[in-house]
């Protein structure tokens, strides 16, 4: 009997679990399933332009099947970035969810003037994942989040499909929301993020990564050019993956190598209260293409003299890639100044009280090593 | 406290190290020290000698008083003092069962259920925490042990998923202003961990010498402290400290291949653990009330406290929310010394007195 009378109460607890199934608003189809946010600056405010999927129509065989039907692309406005989510349910009667949002866009002009003030609601939204990856707009955000890419295509899904190139091309680079929160917060290290643009080829719109840019804490300051990217990449140990193009003048030749493996070994020290970085880079490469006007065999000798040649390419890429960010640009993205710091703690705090003032001072050495290992299926070139 | 039930002293153990690693598990850097994030992790050391430190009243009470609980040892000099200590401890014991309950709410309320009301959540939780510590210390002891079983098991899924994620350039300097931040940090450690007053009650009901127990327990809290700092420091960097719970956001960090969503697996891990705590502290205000008034109210000493838990918990959350957890360094420091330093203190001190008077007599 006492059993029984527990069991009943048990089950009665586990219905009053439920109570989350009779909240109308919890509902898939009351919820506004954000797959993207951009967000652009007004002069009083801030413009957002979501997209989100159309529950009603996803995954409804009964659906019209027009264009665009599985999405929809909202604007709203506000002072601040959650009254601009809030008015979203105004204009859709639905409450945003935002934990399956895929990518925040900045636009330009927004991240010239600061992104600190747009960030903090992602920071603290319990909602919002900090994995989200975050990238900005060559134009505005509006331009890239609502651009109409074919039928039932989403640009959030667009843009993540190409941050995926970071695996592959070194050429680009990703940033997750935590990992730019916490370069805009180092008094030491600069944030960068991807640019991504929309672009129109015979009437179809397609999405394209036009580069990185580097900021000055949350400002957007300047680009990297590509090659600087494919340093930037092998500094922050993701360099693997890119490919290298080296001429050889004597033989008339160019070859394409592809980089298999990267590392990186940074050394910092204090020589007279200048600091010095000693970088090391170790690249293992396949020889995937050659060019040159008369066949030739890929002899030791050439694949020795490619190697070196390599090797001063990336080594040169390196210096030019360091002189432009650390000499013309007082930017340190490569977080030289964060490894000093941890290696000198008291000294770097009372030396260094405006690091990027420093930056121009700064001293390196750059040693590649690069080692060739397969040469693929071709024994000579064509 | 002498009851008819003991537990293993590997249970206990168990007991002991899951409730501090709550505590692990619910660090947030609001009310805590500012300190570089690297400082943190020299910081467990520092906070595990001071544990020692504040185990040392445990240890001279099984050495002079084995088979005694706390409010026994003070019988031995007078009932009116048993019953003050007795009181003592019910008031701390409550106090925390509050502060765990408070910190619960705030987890839930922030991450798990942000856009409802978490008063059902808790009132449903103290239900099941009252049922659990109506059923005993031996009950409590098996669902510790189980239960630390599956945080092991999570935290390893997490550790592994988030391996690709270490940076070790994340890690702010470490000592950059000297030692003495370290030692705060780990006083501030050290005076959240009240796992002594719980032993000093349970010691009698234990089976078993305690000395390998407490020291591999010991070794377990610098471990997984030190592994979970780490994988939040140098997996986060400053990052985590903008969170109001960086071990959960880590939580959400780690994903591999198809797994992902972890903090789900933490959540309820989360809060099985604080399942198991907070029945252990209603489970020993219960018995501590049962030896301080009469014995015939019996489980009724349980409704009464968890009611006063809820009261408190939900007419008072928001104003009074995380108490213990969120006071400065001094003040909390004064209460931790009060309660669970002096208190044990003068009653070891004047049974000593007694006992030794009496061998001389």
């Amino acid at each position: 009997m006492r059993k029984g009378v527990r069991i009943t109460l048990l089950c009665l607890a586990f219905v009053l679990l439920c109570s989350g199934c009779s909240t109308p608003g919890l509902e898939l189809k009351n919820r506004l399933i954000v797959q993207a946010i951009g967000i652009d600056a007004l002069p009083q405010g801030v413009r957002l332009t979501v997209q989100a999927l159309n529950t009603e129509m996803a995954g409804n065989p009964n659906g019209s099947g027009e264009s665009g039907a599985v999405t929809r692309t909202l604007l709203s406005e506000g002072k601040t970035v959650s009254e601009a989510i809030s008015a979203l349910s105004k204009q859709t009667g639905k409450r945003p969810l935002l934990s399956q949002n895929q990518v925040i866009v900045f636009g330009r002009e927004t991240a010239e003037k600061g992104l600190f003030s747009y960030l903090d609601f992602f920071v603290r939204d319990p909602s919002s994942r900090l994995t989200v990856p975050v990238v900005l707009s060559d134009t505005t955000a509006q331009e890239l989040v609502s651009a109409q890419l074919g039928e039932n295509i989403l640009s959030a899904d667009s843009i993540t499909e190409l941050l995926q190139a970071e695996r592959y091309a070194p050429t680009q680079v990703s940033q997750a929301l935590y990992a730019l929160m916490n370069r805009m917060q180092s008094d030491v290290t600069n944030a960068y993020l991807p640019v991504v643009r929309a672009e129109t080829q015979q009437e179809e719109v397609r999405l394209v990564l036009c580069g990185v840019s580097v900021f000055s804490k949350d400002r957007l300051d300047f680009a990297l050019e590509e090659e600087e990217t494919m340093v930037l990449s092998l500094l922050t140990k993701n360099g693997a993956g890119g490919y290298w193009t080296v001429e050889d003048a004597n033989r008339k030749a160019q070859t394409t190598v592809h980089i298999r493996k990267a590392d990186v070994s940074m050394q910092s020290r204090l020589k007279d209260e200048t600091p010095v970085f000693s970088l090391r880079l170790f690249v293992t490469g396949d020889v995937v293409e050659t060019e040159s006007a008369a066949p030739f065999s890929l002899t030791k000798e050439y694949l020795e003299d490619t190697r070196t040649l390599l090797k001063e390419k990336i080594e040169e890429a390196v210096r030019a890639a360091l002189a432009h960010c650390l000499v013309s640009e007082n930017a340190d993205p490569f977080g030289l100044g964060q490894r000093l710091r941890q290696r000198y703690p008291k000294r770097f705090s009372a030396l260094f009280t405006d690091w990027h003032a420093v930056l121009p001072e700064v001293e390196y050495e750059v040693e590649v090593e690069a080692e060739l290992e397969r040469i693929g299926n071709g024994v000579e070139n064509l | 406290m002498k009851g008819n039930a003991k537990i293993g002293v590997w249970q206990l153990c168990c007991l002991l190290l899951l409730s501090r690693l709550l505590t692990t598990l619910t660090f947030s850097p609001v009310g805590a020290e500012k300190m570089q994030t690297a400082d943190y992790l020299p910081a467990v050391l520092a906070a595990a000698f001071l544990i020692f430190l504040f185990f040392v009243p445990v240890f001279l009470q099984r050495r002079f008083f084995s088979g005694m609980d706390i409010t026994d040892v003070a019988y031995t000099v007078s009932p009116l003092l048993s019953k003050g200590c007795c009181v003592s401890y019910i008031l701390c014991f409550q106090f925390l069962t509050l502060a765990a309950v408070a910190r619960l709410e705030l987890f839930v309320g922030s991450v798990v259920f942000p856009n409802n009301d978490s008063a059902f959540f808790i009132l449903l939780f103290v239900l099941a925490a009252v049922y659990a510590a109506s059923l005993g210390l031996e009950a409590l002891g098996r669902a510790g042990t189980i239960c630390l079983v599956l945080f092991l098991g999570a935290f390893l899924c997490i550790t592994l998923a988030m391996t690709d994620k270490i940076n070790l350039v994340n890690l702010s300097p470490a000592f950059s202003k000297g030692a003495a931040p370290i030692w705060t940090a780990g006083l501030d450690a050290a005076t959240r961990t009240i796992e002594p007053a719980v032993a000093a009650v349970l010691l009698p009901r234990i089976n078993g010498k305690p000395g390998k127990a407490f020291a591999v327990g010991l070794g377990c809290f610098i471990f997984f402290t030190e592994s979970i700092l780490f994988f939040v420091f140098a997996g986060l960097g400053d990052y985590a400290l903008t969170q109001m719970f960086p071990v959960h956001a880590v939580a959400v960090l780690a994903e591999f291949s198809v797994f992902r969503r972890f903090d789900v697996l933490l959540t309820g891990v989360w809060i099985l653990t604080a399942f198991v705590k907070v029945s252990l502290l209603l489970y020993l205000q219960s018995e501590l009330l049962k030896k301080t008034f009469s014995q015939r109210p019996g489980r009724l000493y349980l409704i009464f406290c968890a009611g006063t838990v809820l009261l408190v918990q939900l007419c008072f959350a928001g104003k009074v929310t995380d108490y213990y957890f969120t006071l400065g360094l001094l003040p909390r420091t004064v209460l931790y010394a009060i309660f669970l330093l002096f208190v044990p203190g003068v009653v070891l001190a004047a049974a000593l007195l007694r006992k030794r008077r009496r061998l001389h007599a």
